[in-house]
């Protein structure tokens, strides 16, 4: 469904140099497959979670992304969504002014029309969100309110959630949504998220905890470090990472290497 | 809401709303020329303009279309008068189209006196003049727990500068004046200046301008607050916001905070931008296509001026008729 080969990304700081932030990611994601990426601050995790979503600010600086075949590189952000891609944000945007109903609608009916189906009427969607928004627990006077603005930090990761439910993507990146989350918040993602697993349906979860992982059961566990991927391995890889943090991994001597 | 056309400086209408006054200062009569300069002791009368009337205790709703369709160029010169008794209440829709592209210099001065308890909504449109250049003075005298809002909206206009000097004379009066402007043309210019003079104490003034800005337009804006010894208890906002949609676009920001009395809250703020970008990636991840995500953000913008339009025709009108394809 998704593979990266040999992907290479770099940033420009403010001095205008080109810092390489990813140095060589291969990953390749069967139907149906989740994987984690797991890894320390700064290691590149949320930049690959990025640069898939096809945020602009970052250079591909060498490599390839096939996503269902179609070279995704070459999208839009929007091209990319309307391919079944979607990024729930480690930090979602507050858009003052965008009523949050008025955007989840426009984003459903723009999906609709590259779909080639019919755009939802106002009454019609307004059934369908107020099953979905009881699903991830907020209160229906947020539909009503400016997307994310005045959020808490877990209201805008359930207005993620919400929208992921919405849109019901082919495949899901969730960039550390399990920050800032409650135990009651973070099994409520976990059961939206595994309600949408099937056999189609594949996930790139970004975390720097195993707790979600107790929750969204992983099929494969990667270790990022220095924007490469180290190590891979079942589910109890990450229960090692949680035992044993991310020294004996030599972090440092794959580097020397490099 | 009752509308009256006034055509290149001539009210065209000869009916007034039942208990108002809508008359060409050509046409009144001395009493009404007397109450006139009992506010206004500087008042000329022998100029074109109007005088509008809402005695004490009425209530009332009214379009003014003013239209230019003069073949040549134009220049106006009218002074309108508007008086608003106690315990009065108006809703005041005013318009200025140009039906012609001619050149039209319209040098307007809007003298309104607002009396106890009164409240006024004044939203003023200017748009389709693309080659019109206008200078509006207006001066508004606040009398005690009065309640002027003022809105001005200005679309298209080659050269637009609104001057607005309001003093609070009274306790317990509120003025909040707002803006809306969005400019296109490469030499269109936009220019408000805002006075507000709290006279006396406990009362409350708050502004809000935002505008947009296309290719070479430019935009200025002047706000002042003053609060004299004597105001004490005043509240104060001013906030003035322009996006930046193009390289060679520009915007003057000058908020001015004067202040005397020594029990005040009074805050200002000002900013310059372009459209977010980190708003646009979020729009469109999630299929938004770019010129949409656009819209979404410009409209974003202008609501927080737009919903504090409270009279419902007003905000449908401008809504509808005003912005419709300016964004």
């Amino acid at each position: 469904m998704l593979n990266i080969n040999n992907l290479h990304v770099s940033i420009q700081d403010e001095k205008q140099n080109s810092k390489p932030i990813l140095r060589g990611v291969t990953l390749n994601i069967k139907p149906g497959e989740v994987h984690a990426i797991m890894g320390p601050n700064g290691s590149g995790k949320s930049t690959l979670a990025n640069v898939l979503a096809g945020r602009e600010e970052y250079q591909i600086q060498q490599g390839a992304v096939q996503f269902n075949n179609v070279d995704l590189l070459s999208l839009n952000p929007e091209q990319r969504a309307a391919q079944g891609l979607f990024l729930a944000f480690q930090y979602p945007v507050e858009i003052p002014g965008v009523n949050n109903m008025y955007f989840l609608r426009s984003a459903l009916n723009s999906l609709r029309k590259q779909r080639e189906l019919p755009p939802l009427d106002a009454a019609d969607f307004l059934m369908l969100v107020k099953n979905k928004i009881k699903e991830v627990g907020l209160s229906e006077n947020f539909l009503q309110r400016a997307v994310n603005e005045g959020f808490s930090g877990g209201e805008k990761k359930r207005n993620e959630i919400l929208q992921m439910l919405l849109l019901e993507p082919r495949f899901m990146i969730l960039d550390e949504t399990d920050s800032g989350l409650d135990i009651d918040a973070l099994q409520m993602v976990a059961k939206c998220v595994n309600r949408l697993r099937d056999a189609k349906r594949s996930m790139l979860v970004v975390t720097h905890y195993q707790r979600l992982l107790d929750y969204i059961e992983p099929d494969v566990v990667h270790v990022m470090a220095q924007g490469r991927l180290l190590k891979s391995g079942d589910k109890s890889l990450a229960l090692e990472l949680e035992q044993k943090g991310y020294g004996w991994l030599d972090i440092n001597a794959s580097e020397a290497q490099a | 809401m009752i509308t009256m056309v006034i055509v290149d400086g001539q009210l065209s209408t000869e009916y007034s709303p039942p208990n108002v006054i809508v008359a060409d200062l050509k046409n009144i009569s001395p009493m009404q020329a007397d109450l006139i300069q009992q506010y206004f002791p500087q008042a000329m009368l022998d100029q074109s303009g109007l005088f509008i009337h809402v005695p004490a205790n009425i209530q009332c709703a009214l379009h003014l279309k003013f239209i230019t369709t003069a073949q040549n160029d134009l220049l106006l010169q009218p002074q309108n008068y508007f008086i608003f008794d106690e315990n009065s209440s108006i809703n005041l829709l005013v318009e200025h189209i140009d039906i012609f592209s001619q050149r039209c210099y319209i040098n307007t001065l809007n003298a309104i006196h607002v009396g106890k308890n009164a409240t006024v909504d004044y939203s003023k449109i200017t748009h389709a003049s693309a080659r019109t250049i206008r200078f509006t003075n207006t001066f508004i005298q606040q009398k005690q727990q009065s309640h002027v809002q003022l809105n001005h909206f200005v679309f298209n206009n080659a050269y637009s500068r609104d001057d607005v000097a309001i003093a609070l004379q009274e306790p317990q009066a509120i003025c909040e004046t707002r803006g809306f402007y969005v400019t296109r043309q490469d030499h269109e210019f936009v220019d408000h200046q805002i006075f507000v003079d709290h006279q006396a104490p406990t009362c409350k003034s708050d502004m809000l301008y935002k505008g947009i800005l296309q290719n070479k337009s430019r935009a200025d804006f002047n706000g002042k607050v003053l609060v004299r010894p004597a105001a004490q208890k005043t509240e104060a906002h001013q906030a003035n916001h322009h996006l930046l949609l193009s390289q060679h676009a520009a915007a003057n920001a000058k908020p001015e905070l004067e202040i005397y009395a020594d029990d005040v809250r009074c805050k200002h703020g000002a900013t310059v931008g372009e459209l977010d970008k980190e708003a646009l990636f979020y729009l469109c991840s999630r299929g938004i296509s770019h010129e949409e995500a656009t819209q979404l953000l410009l409209g974003g913008f202008a609501a927080e001026v737009l919903q504090r339009v409270t009279h419902p025709m007003t905000a449908e009108y401008v809504r509808n008729v005003a912005l419709a394809g300016q964004l």
